[in-house]
């Protein structure tokens, strides 16, 4: 895949790491218990379409960026700049 | 050996030299300009593989990578390949070419008795017939038929050949230089696009090479050579031959395998080329026809015969049938065929007419075609060659394996692709326009409207040339066998059965009786598969569907898609900046990730036991030193640091007061742990954390994502430093004497450097350091840290202070021994990502005090659940016997073929040169509460089964006194 991180431009998939699905984690702030942690962690269903996934660019910018991407076609939205 | 088959002139060779080759021995000879296929004809040898199944001579049926059957072990001088196919190898001086799949030679074959047995091994025939006994299976039936069936051997030896991988970008990558390719690339280069032009072959040209026609009044090969010669001029054009482009994965990239010159740095390139836009003009390739004995040599492919012909200089025979169901086609071919002085015996219109073949009494090649006349009355033709079409097959594989769906289209009688995959733009014959001057039109209108998309010119609207339509040809009739698949060796018969057995899906028929698999792909078989299948089912060709493409389209050697990752070189070797001065004093080294790190120091006529042993006891009685420089290192600070690290850590770190460090655990946001190490409070706004060797890579991507995606609020710096320090760990009851001897400018007395603490200054006033009193081996020891670049200077300090105290370094073996001893944990042994602290026996370090990254999920009924594993040490009940690595733990001894109820398992063992006896440690279910109890640990592997008594996993000192000195 050709993946076009924001700081660098379409780099290649090799440059990345992925890091899964965008999560909404609760607030370290010892409110959550472990059902919360769960879902936000292990997801619900997914709808189709363009998932939002971050990447870790460790042979680029060193940024974890946030990217939609259609898991049938591995298009990507074109990143907000 | 002579050339009888060689024309006397004509064809692009140079007949001024000659190459000498052996085939099955025998010497032969060619020119430079022919392929093996070509120079093999030209000598008269027309037999040159024996079929897969029922083992029947077999020889060219095409002239390209389209071949089926050509399939030859070639070694020229860089090893012996298997599986190559003859049409596609360039002839090069000395080669030594050998048949396949027969025995004892190839025209005497054992194996085509098989033949006899001809119907009772259709398709399936294995699935049904081996399947009793069921032990005479292994025993028998597989070894006897993957001595029958297969291709070539390969060669077990390492591969001499050197290969290698390189990137390359473009806005424009044609594949294939046929018309459509060059036409594409012509108009794509003089357009000011970056252009990429990969061709399989040797030379540019494709069918223009030996096709007829005119272009822009010249003859269509002399145009090629023009428009090669243009393109090479041309600097924002790279022209690859040799390339053959097998794979088309996702956002444009392409793999191409590129063949490189005998002699040359490496063998084979293997491309990653990224396209904005790809033309695939990998052109059609030209369907066979079914019918009984299409499989002899002599039965070809009229665009084989005519390449052959014109590109060669070779006549494939002396008297030929022409059955070709192309009108244009047919009266091209006989023309080639006269030109060269070749007898037209006789002339059909369509295929299907054709009722049988006979064969040469004892190699079976072609002499004579039976056919119906005119008139339906039966003839016969003796000949030598049979030149045959039943249209074209667009070659759209590399279109469809990303996902492009080809469909059947009635007119055209093939199957084509769909007008884009991606940034992929099928072309002339990949797209079923068949005609030179719709190849051309196609080209260019393609490489215009790509530069339009790709805003490199205005947006032009250029007609696409039409789709040729080609006539039905109906396949095959009865008796004898008609191939559908030559490489395969799948008849009409076996369809059919195939479906009679309810094997009706394309999917489950091509498994059924292996049609269109193997290195062929179905190049000349899978048109035919479909019209066999839609005639089996009465239904429509356009209702059959296909199979999936997937790389490679045509045969890769493996070591291409290796490259130069082999060996050493298959990931980078590190060394840690005491290499060199570890490598003087003699030390032996082993590769630890990507690390080349100390693994013992021998003594001379010391062999590795003896060795750890000494280092072992020196660390326990006096003074050793160790190398730590391979840990992680990261750096924070700023006002919210102490935040941001106890978010990380399960420990409560309120109490770290500047100048002292803490053990702690990472979790994952699921509650296991993740990695251990060290804490080091140097200001409140200032730490430095260590990571695991291993971990390095991974705990500096989890700092990353929780400062970024979840603390990115937070007012601090993150800095990896790892690479800035080298570390050198002294151990021992006397690391406190040498200390003191390096002279630092800081105080070092137990009262001023407590263990756990960390102290900066210098050592004997001009050496920059930091001294962590920390400790793996359990001996009172201190980590110093010097800038790498003076890592030498530390190492002579050390190792000249410490000859006072017989000073010894040890490696990693001394290392594990001695926090084996100490049971004391190691990623990827004991964290090995299933373990809570508690299970690690590490409760007391989770604070309950504040929240941090894996409490919630820590909290999970099933990660406080009784039963889990707990790290325990485990001592054999004799003291002697040694236990086995990895052995697992139950309550009765093991006994073969039982299997006990298992308790856990060790992770490490040792025997303790400290203590005098073997230990282990490792996990048992409850292990805390069985203190004392006797278990069995065993190993089935090893053969043993020894009884062993559980006890804390701290075997030495577990008070930790020595710590402290």
């Amino acid at each position: 895949m050709l993946i076009p991180c924001p700081n660098c431009g379409p780099r290649a998939e090799e440059e990345f790491a992925f890091g899964g699905p965008v999560r909404e984690l609760p607030p370290l702030d010892g409110t959550a218990d472990a059902k919360a942690w769960h879902r936000a962690l292990h997801g619900a269903g997914r709808a189709g379409g363009a998932l939002p996934e971050v990447w870790y660019h460790h042979a680029g910018c060193e940024c974890w960026v946030t990217l939609r991407r259609d898991l049938a076609s591995h298009a990507f939205e074109k990143a907000p700049t | 050996m002579t050339q009888p088959f060689r024309l006397p002139q004509g064809g692009l060779i140079d007949r001024a030299r000659l190459i000498h080759f052996t085939f099955d021995g025998a010497p032969m000879t060619g020119h430079p300009g022919d392929t093996l296929a070509s120079a093999l004809l030209a000598c008269g040898q027309r037999i040159v593989a024996r079929s897969l199944k029922y083992h029947r001579p077999r020889g060219f049926l095409g002239a390209g990578l389209e071949d089926p059957s050509a399939l030859v072990t070639v070694d020229a001088g860089q090893g012996r390949i298997p599986n190559l196919k003859a049409t596609e190898v360039q002839l090069c001086d000395g080669m030594i070419v050998t048949s396949q799949n027969n025995w004892p030679s190839l025209q005497r074959d054992v194996g085509a008795l098989i033949q006899i047995a001809g119907r009772g091994i259709s398709a399936g025939f294995y699935y049904k017939t081996f399947m009793w006994p069921r032990a005479a299976w292994y025993r028998w039936y597989e070894r006897i038929i993957r001595a029958i069936a297969g291709h070539g051997r390969i060669d077990a030896g390492a591969d001499p050949a050197r290969h290698d991988k390189r990137q390359a970008f473009c806005e424009i990558l044609v594949i294939g230089s046929g018309p459509t390719g060059l036409a594409a690339a012509l108009t794509a280069a003089h357009g000011g696009a970056t252009t990429i032009i990969v061709e399989a072959d040797f030379l540019l040209g494709g069918s223009l090479l030996w096709d007829q026609g005119q272009i822009e009044g010249m003859p269509a090969r002399e145009w090629a050579e023009d428009a090669a010669r243009d393109l090479a001029t041309l600097s924002n054009v790279t022209v690859m031959p040799r390339s053959l482009a097998f794979g088309h994965y996702d956002h444009g990239q392409v793999l191409v395998a590129q063949s490189c010159d005998a002699g040359g740095a490496v063998q084979s390139v293997l491309w990653k080329i990224r396209a904005r836009r790809i033309i695939l003009a990998s052109g059609a390739v030209e369907r066979p026809a079914v019918f009984p004995g299409n499989d002899r040599p002599g039965v070809m492919l009229a665009s084989a015969v005519r390449t052959y012909l014109r590109r060669y200089g070779v006549a494939p025979g002396r008297r030929a049938v022409i059955a070709v169901s192309d009108l244009e086609e047919r009266r091209r071919t006989r023309a080639d065929l006269e030109a060269a002085g070749l007898r037209v015996v006789a002339e059909l219109d369509d295929p299907s007419r054709i009722s049988g073949t006979s064969g040469g009494l004892i190699r079976g090649e072609l002499v004579a075609v039976r056919y119906r006349g005119e008139d339906g009355k039966r003839l016969r033709a003796g000949a030598d060659l049979l030149c045959v079409s039943a249209g074209w097959t667009p070659t759209a594989h590399l279109a469809a394996q990303m996902g492009g769906h080809l469909t059947w289209d009635q007119g055209a009688n093939c199957l084509l692709p769909a007008g884009a995959t991606g940034p992929m733009r099928p072309a002339g014959g990949a797209r079923g326009a068949l005609d030179l001057a719709g190849c051309l039109a196609d080209g260019k209108a393609l490489a215009h409207r790509a530069m339009g998309e790709l805003e490199l010119h205005v947006p032009m609207v250029v007609p696409l040339a039409p789709v040729t339509p080609q006539k039905t040809v109906k396949p095959g009739t009865r008796g004898g066998k008609a191939f559908v698949d030559l490489q395969n060796d799948v008849t009409q018969a076996d369809v059919q059965q195939a479906v009679r057995e309810g094997y009706d899906d394309v999917e489950l028929a091509k498994r059924y009786t292996t049609l269109g698999m193997g290195t062929d792909q179905g190049k000349t078989s899978w048109a035919n598969g479909i019209v066999t299948l839609a005639e089996a089912l009465g239904r429509p060709a356009s209702a059959i569907g296909h199979t999936t493409y997937r790389p490679p389209y045509s045969p890769v050697q493996i070591g291409t898609l290796i490259g130069a990752e082999t060996g050493t070189a298959m990931t980078p070797t590190r060394r840690t900046p005491f290499h060199r001065v570890f490598a003087a004093a003699g030390c032996v080294f082993q590769t630890s990730g990507d690390w080349l790190y100390a693994r013992y120091f021998p003594l001379a006529g010391e062999d590795m036991a003896e060795a750890i042993r000494r280092e072992v006891q020196a660390v326990r009685r006096s003074l050793g030193c160790v190398d730590m420089s391979t840990l992680g290192k990261f750096e924070i600070r700023g006002p919210d640091a102490a935040r941001f690290v106890e978010e990380l850590y399960c420990n409560n770190l309120s109490t770290l007061k500047p100048g002292r460090l803490r053990y702690g655990l990472m979790l994952r946001e699921d509650g296991l742990v993740f990695d251990d190490g060290t804490i080091c409070c140097l200001a409140a706004d200032h730490y430095v954390l260590s990571a695991t060797t291993t971990r390095r890579a991974s705990v500096w991507r989890h700092l990353q994502m929780h400062r970024q995606l979840r603390c990115a609020g937070m007012d601090l710096v993150l800095t990896d430093v790892s690479e800035q320090w080298a570390a050198l760990a002294i151990a021992g009851p006397e690391a406190r004497a040498l200390l003191r001897a390096l002279a630092p400018s800081f105080a070092c007395e137990s009262a001023d450097f407590p263990f756990a603490a960390i102290r900066g200054g210098t050592l004997g006033g001009d050496l920059p350091v930091r001294v962590l009193s920390v400790s793996f081996s359990g001996e009172l020891s201190y980590e110093l840290c010097v800038p790498a670049g003076y890592s030498e200077a530390l190492w002579e300090r050390v190792m000249t202070a410490g000859q006072a105290w017989d000073i010894c370094p040890y490696g990693l073996e001394a290392l594990d021994v001695l926090r084996i001893e100490k049971g004391h944990l190691s990623v990827g042994t004991e964290i090995d990502g299933r373990r809570t602290p508690d299970d690690l026996g590490l409760s007391g370090l989770v604070s309950t005090k504040k929240d941090f990254l894996g409490r919630a999920l820590l909290a999970r009924p099933a990660l406080q659940a009784d039963g889990r594993g707990q790290f325990v040490g485990l001592t054999p009940v004799d003291r002697a016997t040694a236990l086995p690595f990895g052995a697992h733990l139950s309550c009765e001894p093991y006994v073969a073929g039982a299997q006990p109820a298992l308790e856990g398992h060790l992770t490490a063992a040792v025997v303790s040169p400290t203590l005098g006896h073997p230990i282990a440690i490792g996990f048992l279910r409850n292990g805390r509460a069985r203190m004392g109890e006797r278990l069995w640990a065993h190993s089935p592997l090893a053969g043993v089964s020894v009884e062993v008594e559980v006890g804390p996993a701290c075997a030495f000192d577990p008070k930790g006194e020595r710590l402290h000195g």
